[in-house]
């Protein structure tokens, strides 16, 4: 049952146990590296552009936007309002911080090449000559490998000048964050490329007309550039065929929590939730209770809603999301409530407080669950939390109010009778359980 | 006081990737933070003297990134991811742990400035839950045992006089 | 350019102008009737033209609707933040509700103000803002113009179901900025306008929202320095809460007692206008109104807190004439006084008339009129040739009126103009500096401080009269600014004194018996 689709290979993972798949001699040797870059610079700009929208590639960041299409609003020929060409920009999003979410590291440490191959077919695709890998800042060693990366496809002439005698130039600079999960909004993301706070922007204008330094510019995840090289090389159809109807190709779910074989798989989209615990080694320590199938914005899942398919519409209907690709698996060891708090907790801690829905609400909630968990709870917070989170939702700059509300939410909405009875006996204590010593609340960043 | 030249020869280094020199900050900082510790306002003066910004932009993101502390810290920062699935994995019991042991609590640094203990959110590493890090240096799947080790190793190291959790850091070599 | 002037509001207008905060209805004529015709905007089911460009938030300013859209970080002379998510507007077909200050107006549009969506938002954004700020209302100065009570009298919750602990900023809870600001951080409602201001507007950027989410927390940049700035008042201003309070009427008076009337500053050759806040005439405070032409919102410190010179205690405020025997000023009634002075003047030979640059234009001319025939009339600021001191509004030369008076044809006052002059006649009204009238008779015409006196009276000048006149806020006039733009006021408070208008004062000095 496990791999029914008959047209799915791994697009990205093919080799990433084998030693030495870092390095650009066994990316070239071994997985035809480049190859896909050299068939492109054969192409034109806009073939390009169509081969990656047929293939029905989709933005692997979270969002799930079609790439193709995104590719597709950069303007062909941008001037200012002096009439001088404006660059344009192709960002690479490596902010990877979604709790439950680490795809993306596995491509920076073992795989980089198919990273940087489909950056720079990216940048030919939407006639940039410049990009920038924005990483997050506490990936030092990750940072390194990537830049010896860079420097050895630059060393093989497959960065800079005249790229494969092709006449297109392109360069790849990396640039460091340091600390923000807001950052990987694309548009936050864009703040902080330019040296400023992490606060996401308003749009419009978007990014393909003001991007990074007031420059047209594409924001596209690390998994989604990794694809790419695939559909050129073997085609579209082969790609969009993986898939299903309105999503091409693998995706990369990262396995965590409470499975005995926690890790990244490269996996076709019709699984469900449960077959894909299952391929990582079921559930450790107690049954299945509940699930987050896209990272910790992610509305969870009870055990018994976990048949759902794991493609980016089924998820939707499910009233959840695919998002990032982090799934995390919580058995019936876990208290709900506490689960619920540490990402609340988390969501205060990163807030960038532009809006205020998000500043105040955020704190709110983390507060209120923390009430609940010492005790003080009422069935009237209950009810409000759903009242903050519909005063949230769909309010504010980016989707980070949106991401609050998801724990938050659909805790209380699936799993209401465990609040009722912390309630009810007075908290975690009064359940004769212990309070997490990670529980307590850091102070402002001083 | 001025910026050390080792780090205005850092930045001048990667000078020309940049459109602008605001965008160089978050690198300047992130060096003030690698040689000093922490970030203070004076070191905020000179880099934005250096970048030829005001204090105020150096300043608002100085506050806005916690990679950068506004503090003393001790020389080595423990940074113990508690985000769902470490926590899932026993983060508490490793805080728990390195609490006893350094006889702080997270967000103090131990008495002769050696360890500042931190909780951290998600590191991206939650495929080998528990994670955490030591200055620049991530370990993975995490047992307490493991942390006393890294823990005694560390103050050996220090003892040592040698640099502590940043192996595959080059000085003076961006990034 | 045709400018229109006009009376008592003190704005002065091109006709061509859409001014569109000002308050007035946009004017709409048409040069051009073969133009393309405007693009339309509908809101609140009534369609509305725009230039292309305006934001819906401008398009309801331009018509006035702007009271229909209740903002925090939005401020008509700062960049856009889009952040508070207050004014937020159901555009059809939008999927989801739109910032007004941020989103451009579009032809066709269709926008509600007040649906139903819109108003649960700003319920939720009101209950979000109440859960910290302290509700200290009773000890806030910015209670009765606080756009947090304004707007959750209108849109927000009558209860909240906040249990939690409020945050407090403990060492930013009045905190002194510098002397003339003091914040109370508890109160702030994050909107950033004061950060936006001292980046973009003053460009000395002074303030800095440190931190981030909810520890955000708003601070001098450089404590070392200090809050430096020349326009920490407009901070109060446009602060929505009590957060910046202005130290010069903290605790002074509860707003809803004061009566606000325009009027002009006289504090340089600017000429901000202003609104004169005042209870029973005794001026509390003076704030800026927008003028696009002149000060746009803003004004600086100095002429904020010019209003202490009109309300010094030590003011003349009635006529003064010297003791026969011992010289000393004593106070008199204008009918005694008036008859000295008239003598004094009819047996002059060689009168100098010094015309202060602070006198109206209206004055000059009269001034003129009554002395030409019978005086030299010069006029005289002491502050030199008016340059700006920075990019906004402050200029070098301290009285209003320089432009104006010189260009009724007077010349300005040279040292020599005194010798071999019998009588001088200064009219000077708190503005102008003091000529230069060492060993001189002298009449004192206009607005003077007991020092003032002192110090003359020092330098060996024979005060033959002190008659007290009218300050600014008190008579009515116009002065033309350094721009060359001509502003007409009305008095805005009754004088408690017995200063009389200057027309007055010069039938007094030069008129047949009456």
């Amino acid at each position: 049952m496990m791999y029914n689709n008959e047209h799915f290979e791994p697009v990205i993972t093919p080799n990433v146990t084998k030693p030495g798949c870092e390095t650009l001699d066994f990316y070239i040797q071994n997985e035809d590296g480049y190859k896909a870059l050299e068939k492109a610079l054969k192409m034109k700009p806009n073939e390009v552009v169509d081969e990656v929208k047929k293939s029905n590639l989709r933005g692997r960041g979270g969002a799930g936007f079609p790439t193709g299409m995104k590719w597709s609003f950069m303007p062909p020929n941008p001037v200012d309002a002096n009439g001088n060409v404006k660059p344009k920009y192709l960002v690479c999003n490596a902010d990877e911080g979604e709790p439950g979410t680490f795809k993306d590291r596995l491509i920076f440490t073992k795989t980089p090449h198919r990273m940087i191959e489909g950056m720079i077919i990216g940048g030919h695709a939407i006639g940039s000559n410049k990009g920038f890998i924005y990483v997050r800042g506490e990936w030092h060693k990750e940072i390194r490998l990537m830049q010896k990366a860079l420097d050895d496809a630059y060393a093989k002439g497959l960065l800079g000048k005249n790229i494969l005698g092709s006449g297109f130039n392109f360069d790849l600079v990396i640039y460091k964050g340091a600390g923000a999960y807001l950052c990987g909004e694309e548009t936050a993301l864009l703040n902080s490329l330019e040296g400023k706070r992490g606060e996401p922007r308003l749009k419009p204008p978007f990014p393909a007309q003001v991007g990074a330094y007031g420059m047209p510019s594409c924001v596209n995840n690390v998994e989604t550039f990794a694809a790419v090289p695939y559909i050129i090389q073997k085609g579209w159809e082969k790609y969009a065929k993986m898939g299903t109807e309105r999503s091409g190709g693998t995706r990369m779910i990262g396995v965590s929590g409470h499975v005995n074989k926690p890790g990244v798989y490269e996996l076709p989209m019709n699984l469900s939730i449960n077959d894909i615990i299952e391929i990582a080694g079921g559930v450790k320590g107690g049954k299945l209770k509940a699930v987050i199938p896209g990272g910790a914005s992610a509305p969870m899942l009870r055990a018994d809603e976990c048949h759902v398919l794991t493609d980016y519409d089924s998820l939707a209907k499910a009233g959840t999301m695919a998002g990032s690709g982090g799934l995390i698996v919580m058995n019936d060891t876990v208290s709900i409530p506490e689960a619920t708090y540490t990402l609340l907790k988390f969501y205060e801690h990163e807030s960038c407080g532009q809006c205020s829905q998000c500043r105040e609400g955020s704190h709110w909630l983390a507060r209120m669950f923390k009430r609940i968990l010492d005790g003080g709870g009422t069935q009237d917070d209950l009810d409000y939390i759903a009242k903050i989170c519909g005063n949230m939702a769909g309010q504010t700059i980016c989707a980070f109010a949106d991401a609050v509300t998801g724990p938050a939410l659909s805790s209380v909405r699936k799993f209401r009778s465990e609040f009722d009875e912390m309630i009810l006996k007075g908290g975690l204590h009064g359940l004769g359980r212990q309070e997490s010593v990670s529980h307590e609340m850091g102070g402002a960043h001083v | 006081m001025a910026l050390s030249e080792k780090i205005k020869k850092t930045i001048n280094g990667i000078r020309h990737q940049f459109p602008t020199e605001q965008a160089l900050l978050i690198p300047t900082l992130l060096e003030v933070q690698n040689d000093y510790d922490w970030v203070s306002i004076e070191h905020m003066k000179d880099v934005g003297e250096f970048l030829n910004l005001p204090l105020s932009k150096v300043r608002e993101v100085a506050s806005f990134y916690t990679m950068f502390k506004l503090a003393p810290m001790g020389k080595v920062d423990l940074q113990i991811c508690t985000n769902i699935s470490c926590w899932l994995n026993g983060a508490d019991k490793l805080v728990a742990c390195a609490k006893k042991k350094l006889g702080v609590v997270p967000g103090e640094t131990t008495a002769d400035g050696k360890f500042t203990l931190n909780q951290v959110e998600c590191l991206a590493a939650c495929g080998t839950a528990p994670a955490l890090m030591m200055n620049e240096d991530y370990y993975e799947n995490v047992d307490e045992a493991q942390l006393l080790n890294l823990i005694a190793q560390a103050q050996t190291d220090l003892a040592a006089g040698k640099v502590v959790g940043k192996s595959t850091r080059i000085e003076g070599v961006w990034p | 350019m045709k400018w229109v002037v006009l009376m008592s509001n003190t704005i002065t207008i091109p006709a061509e102008d859409l001014n569109y905060t000002s308050g007035k209805m946009p004017v709409h004529s048409d040069p051009n009737p073969e133009a393309k015709p405007l693009p339309k905007v509908t809101i609140d089911g009534k369609a509305y033209e725009f230039k292309p460009g305006d934001t819906i938030m401008q398009v309801a300013e331009r018509y006035k609707l702007h009271e229909d859209i209740p903002r925090y970080c939005y401020h008509p002379g700062m960049p856009i933040a889009g952040t508070c998510r207050m004014c937020t507007v159901e555009v059809e077909k939008a999927p989801k509700l739109m910032t007004s200050c941020s989103t451009p107006a579009g032809d066709g549009m269709v926008v509600h103000t007040r649906s139903e969506k819109v108003l649960k938002s700003r319920n939720g954004v009101m209950d979000f803002l109440l859960t910290n700020h302290p509700l200290d209302c009773p000890v806030c100065d910015k209670a009765g113009e606080c756009e947090l009570q304004d707007y959750t009298f209108e849109y927000g919750p009558q209860e909240s179901n906040f249990k939690e602990e409020k945050r407090v900023y403990e060492s930013a809870t009045t905190k002194k900025l510098s002397d003339k600001i003091t914040l109370n951080m508890n109160r702030c409602v994050h909107c950033e306008r004061c950060v936006r201001f001292t980046d973009d507007v003053t460009k000395t950027n002074d303030l800095v929202m440190v931190n981030r989410g909810w520890h955000k927390e708003l601070m001098v940049t450089d404590e070392k320095v200090g809050l430096v700035n020349d326009y920490q008042g407009c901070l109060t201003d446009f602060c929505p809460v009590g957060a910046l309070t202005m130290n010069d009427f903290r605790f002074e008076k509860r707003v809803w007692f004061l009566e606000k009337k325009p009027s002009v500053c006289d504090g340089c050759s600017k000429g901000c206008n202003i609104e004169v806040h005042h209870d029973k005439e005794v001026v509390q405070r003076y704030v800026p109104i927008f003028n696009e032409k002149v000060n746009n919102h803003w004004m600086c410190d100095e002429g904020r807190l010019s209003y202490h010179t009109y309300a010094d205690a030590n003011r003349i405020v009635s006529p003064l004439l010297p003791d026969t025997a011992s010289g000393r000023l004593s106070s008199t009634n204008w009918e005694t006084a008036a008859n000295i002075v008239n003598a004094r003047v009819k047996n002059a030979s060689k009168i100098l008339v010094v015309v202060g640059t602070d006198a109206t234009n209206e004055e000059a001319m009269l001034i003129k009129g009554h002395f030409s025939a019978r005086a030299e009339v010069k006029y005289h600021s002491g502050f030199g040739e008016n340059k700006a001191l920075d990019h906004l509004l402050r200029q070098s030369d301290k009285t209003p009126n320089t432009k104006g008076v010189a260009a009724i044809g007077l010349s300005a006052m040279q040292a020599s103009d005194v010798t071999g002059k019998d009588l001088v006649v200064v009219i000077r009204q708190g503005r102008a500096q003091m000529p230069k009238v060492e060993g001189q008779d002298v009449i004192l015409v206009g607005v003077y401080s007991r020092e003032e006196i002192d110090a003359l009276k020092a330098s060996n000048v024979r005060i033959q009269a002190v008659l007290p006149s009218l300050a600014t806020i008190e008579k009515e006039g116009s002065f033309t600014n350094c721009d060359g733009i001509t502003q007409s006021f009305n008095a805005a408070v009754v004088h408690r004194g017995k200063a009389l208008a200057l027309p007055k004062i010069l039938a007094a000095l030069v008129g047949e018996k009456h």
